[in-house]
């Protein structure tokens, strides 16, 4: 019967448990749908790189024995070993195709998974070749490729087409964000099958982990073991495709857990202040049904059923919308980014908690809200409620209260009469200020970065790439060919007070094709002396001006020690950077890698110096595509926060609208207006929307700030809202506030002064 | 022994500052089977007495004995028990979940008390078996009232409390009401307590208890009660 009774109570007050009943359904669905995704997306990589057993650990080098290699697998905690040899070479019919061949022999770590065509057999002669390239490229099983290497020519035919678990994130030029499969991909081939006088050394050992070893230990034990030369040891953390798609499932996990935060507490207000007024108006049911024996825990139990039930259904009507239209959406995006080997969707159990919580939170909120009417006994529940004693405010005590014209008496009372209800709104103007902030401001952060970087700090037009092969005469006739700055660029290890950090160094001659600017973004330049740092790279070192840092390229074995003279503020790519000057005096020599033009260049990519020309505009667009992929969260954020702001606004203008039809019709009886009356209502929510937005706003904000801190290190963005954003925002708010109350507001007008004024009961 | 014994029973309001005797030092006995009517202006103290004795609220001192059991010693729990075993209630607002049906109301017992009689058997008892299925809003005051006698007598209770359960109603319908809690009386030896400031009824009780300002003013014992059928007001 109490269940009915439930029933036909949210019958009456249908408005309001609905609203209540939105919140807790896009709590949900938002937050199992992001959750399916990255964690589908997660384990679907796990098993991935469990399978094609991905390497733990890469050791990279110049050369290495199958000695080394068993000399590695000896070290305490090492599973296995594989030997390979890796390089990119670039594809003998358009030297802007390059490829990352891998050349190996029985190996048994990182193994590509193969799509379509024959399986891993080393007595076949030919290429498994990265299917994406191939799909991009118009390649097909039995196409011949020639790749050029050093000085001689590789052809080989298609064997199969494959993906492969380091390459989930397959990109090869820094300053690009999405991979371009048209011009990068990989391939694998056995050794057997490479032509006799190709000389194969070796330049990686994968390693293997056993189940529990610290990988600190092993890393330890290789730098020992190769002391005598350099090498790279980086681990998966390290692995720029691992890492980059780990960032991505930490800042989809991110963004999953802000959202819905908002409509969870949504959801658990309204549902508090609903149930505040259904249990105050039942409060003589309540006496009744004490008085017929019910106990107190039954009543308590069935008012708590009410947020338990609500925030049940809507959470698993949720769980089950959610999974199966969110991640189709975002995996559209993810798709142009990542490789896997499929993409679907896994319900973690977080999601079956988080619902668990939103029906908990419901019940809690309901609880709260009907404890106040079951302390009393019995008896005094049936009698009608004492009327709340009126304390006045300090405002209405000052002198001030008088000069205030009626209207405003009138609802500053009444917002500090009702401070939940006032407090509800307050917060649901906010969230929603907020989200569209958020959402607008992401955008125009993205964008800002793309502008800062490709209009204020590198301002040169085409960047010619250098052969590293190529001799210095070449270079030099390059130079007398076109004008430009001359740019040397290398992968670094830098260290300070036992820290270490990869990074990336860049050596500049005279020139004007990169600028630099400090952490305001004021204009700076390099000094003739010491070093120059960047700003996050500075942030992960604890590096200030004046501090010595130790600096080491790749090839080398010897640290170069150096002062920090300037820190500099650049997007991507976190290191050092010098003056070619300094740099020759610190006993090095330069060697540039491009040629940074300043006008666009007709520099033929055939020419053999060059290895590739990269257009800004094309670096530009690149980056614009991940601008496109931001959109469509944009899109969700700003339908999310228009249904929040309205659901939130009806569901209370509606309950102040039943919880004081009486005081409004005794208006109406007095004579006041329609127009009058909504004006009255129409004042309050103006406050309270102003508000909302003045907390909403730096809210939005601190969003935008903190999704920011979920990139990966490499990256240094700065939250960036326009002004436009901040007004639309704004705006925005207003028109779903205003809307929303012109909405309700016309039930002024129906409101039948008799029948509201007559009795209590 | 008396089937209820009221022990010099007080009880006082705290209204803040000010303390409200409501009722001050009461002794008094009903018998199995009575009807009774709680006479006295208002706030003769009246309804406390009903609460108290339905186990609603608490007495500041003194003892109440149901069938042999100090209820005054009872916890909240016991009290709960208590209600639900041994009383019936009758509001002058009827007090109906206006959210469920006659019939709904009345087998709301049901989910209490296992042992409860059927609810449409009390709803034909009190003659509304055929508005069992209409809400407390369509149905007229006498019959909310006639649900709400329903509800109470279905749970077989010792004792049928009602405040004022005629107070809402017009002479006619009230009498009607009055009428039926008599025969259920007389026909089943129901224990009943009638709390009203209306002087006419006194006539069809067995007892009438009279009371102002808290104190028992005089109690009557009606040797011949009149049938409700035959009183006029």
């Amino acid at each position: 019967m109490l269940l009915r009774k439930m029933l036909r109570d949210m019958k009456y007050n249908l408005r309001q448990f609905i609203s209540i009943f939105i919140m807790a359904f896009l709590a949900s669905f938002v937050f199992t749908g992001i959750n399916a995704e990255w964690y589908g997306m997660q384990t679907v990589a796990d098993k991935y790189y469990r399978e094609t057993r991905l390497s733990d650990i890469w050791v990279i080098g110049s050369i290495f024995s199958k000695e080394d290699a068993m000399r590695v697998k000896d070290i305490s905690g090492v599973e296995d070993v594989s030997l390979r040899f890796s390089s990119n070479m670039p594809l003998f019919s358009d030297n802007n195709k390059e490829l990352n061949i891998n050349i190996i022999d029985d190996n048994t770590l990182s193994i590509p998974k193969v799509i379509q065509g024959s399986s891993f057999d080393d007595t076949m002669d030919g290429i498994w070749l990265d299917s994406s390239f191939a799909k991009a490229n118009g390649l097909e099983i039995g196409d011949s490729v020639s790749l050029v290497f050093s000085d001689s020519i590789i052809e080989k035919n298609i064997l199969g087409l494959i993906i492969h678990p380091e390459h989930v994130y397959s990109t090869n030029e820094s300053g690009r964000f999405t991979p371009d499969h048209e011009n990068y991909g990989f391939g694998f081939l056995y050794s057997s099958s490479l032509p006799q006088d190709f000389e194969l050394h070796y330049n990686q050992i994968l390693i293997e982990l056993n189940d529990g070893v610290r990988e600190e230990d092993v890393t330890k034990e290789l730098e020992n073991m190769f002391s005598d030369r350099f090498i790279l040891i980086i681990n998966r953390d390290a692995h720029l495709s691992v890492s980059t798609f780990d960032n991505e499932i930490r800042q989809n996990k991110a963004m999953g857990g802000v959202f819905p935060i908002v409509f969870f507490l949504i959801a658990a207000l309204s549902i508090f202040t609903t149930m505040t007024r259904i249990t105050y108006s039942q409060r003589t049911q309540i006496g009744t049904l004490k008085a017929l024996g019910f106990s107190k825990k039954t009543i308590l139990l069935h008012y708590i059923s009410y947020g338990i039930w609500i925030g049940l259904i809507g959470g698993i009507l949720g769980l089950i919308t959610g999974p199966l239209v969110i991640p189709p959406i975002l995996f559209n995006m993810q798709k142009t980014l990542y490789t896997l080997p499929e993409w679907s969707i896994a319900i973690s159990p977080v999601s079956f908690v988080i619902i668990a919580l939103l029906a908990l939170s419901c019940g809690i909120s309901s609880y709260l809200a009907c404890r106040k009417q079951l302390i009393e006994v019995p008896a005094a529940s049936l009698r009608p409620r004492a009327p709340k004693t009126n304390v006045h405010s300090k405002i209405e005590k000052s002198r001030l209260w008088y000069g205030l014209s009626f209207a405003v008496q009138w609802n500053i009372r009444d917002i500090i009469r009702s401070k939940i209800r006032s407090i509800m709104a307050t917060v649901g103007v906010l969230g929603c200020t907020a989200l569209l902030l958020f959402g607008l401001g992401l955008g125009d952060t993205v964008n800002s970065v793309s502008s800062w970087m490709y209009n204020d700090l590198n301002v040169y037009e085409d960047k010619i790439n250098i052969d590293p092969q190529a001799s210095i005469e070449d270079i030099i006739v390059l130079g007398s060919n076109y004008t430009g700055q001359w740019i040397q660029e290398s992968n670094i290890e830098i260290r300070y007070n036992y820290k270490k950090e990869n990074g990336f160094l860049t050596v500049l001659d005279d020139g004007d094709g990169i600028r630099f600017e400090d952490k305001n973004k004021n204009r700076i330049n390099l000094y003739d002396e010491g070093i120059g740092i960047s700003y996050k790279m500075a942030e992960l070192l604890d590096v200030k001006v004046g501090d010595i840092i130790e600096w080491r390229s790749f090839g080398q074995k010897d640290w170069t020690r150096s002062e920090v003279s300037v820190i500099y503020r650049t997007p991507m790519g976190q290191g050092l950077a010098i003056k070619r000057s300094t740099y020759d005096s610190l006993g090095q020599s330069f060697k540039p890698t491009s040629l940074l033009t300043y006008d666009r260049t007709d520099a033929d990519s055939a020419l053999s110096v060059v290895e590739s020309i990269q257009n800004k505009e094309v670096l530009k667009s690149s980056f614009n595509e991940l601008l496109d992929s931001i959109r469509m969260i944009i899109a969700i954020l700003v339908l999310g926060a228009i249904l929040l702001g309205s659901v939130v606004l009806y569901n209370l203008g509606a309950l102040s609208y039943t919880e004081r039809i009486r005081e409004l019709a005794t208006l109406k009886v007095l004579g006041f207006h329609p127009g009058q009356i909504r004006s009255l209502l129409r004042m309050q929510n103006i406050w309270l929307t102003i508000l909302g937005i003045i907390l909403g706003v730096p809210i939005g904000y601190w969003l935008v700030g903190f999704m920011l801190s979920t990139m990966p290190a490499s990256i240094d963005m700065s939250t960036d809202i326009s002004k436009t954003s901040v007004i639309i925002s704004i705006l925005g708010t207003f028109i779903v506030s205003i809307t929303v109350n012109l909405i309700l507001s016309r039930n002024i007008k129906r409101i039948n002064m008799v029948s509201a004024l007559k009795s209590v009961e | 022994m008396s089937f209820i014994e009221f022990k010099h029973v007080t009880k006082d309001y705290d209204m803040g500052t000010l303390k409200c005797r409501a009722i001050d030092d009461i002794s008094f006995k009903i018998e199995k089977g009575e009807f009774v009517i709680i006479l006295g202006p208002s706030g003769a103290g009246k309804s406390t007495l009903l609460n108290l004795l339905g186990g609603l609220d608490y007495v500041s001192d003194g003892s109440i004995l149901i069938d042999g059991d100090d209820i005054t010693k009872y916890d909240e729990d016991d009290l709960t028990t208590y209600r639900k075993d041994a009383i019936g209630f009758v509001f002058q607002f009827y007090n109906l979940i206006p959210s469920l049906t006659a019939y709904e109301n009345v087998s709301l017992i049901k989910a209490i008390k296992k042992d409860s009689l059927d609810a449409i058997e009390a709803l034909e008892l009190v003659g509304l078996s055929l508005h069992r299925d209409k809400f407390p809003s369509q149905l007229s005051g006498g019959e909310q009232q006639r649900v709400s006698i329903a509800r109470a007598i279905c749970k077989n209770p010792k004792l049928l409390l009602c405040d004022e359960p005629t107070g809402a109603l017009d002479t006619e319908t009230g009498l009607k009401v009055l009428e039926l809690l008599q025969k259920l009386s007389r026909q089943k030896g129901q224990t009943v307590i009638v709390v009203t400031h209306n002087d006419h009824m006194a006539c069809v009780a067995d007892r009438v208890i009279r009371m102002r300002n808290g104190k028992i003013s005089e109690i009557i014992m009606n040797q011949s009660p009149l049938p409700v059928e035959e009183v006029k007001w």
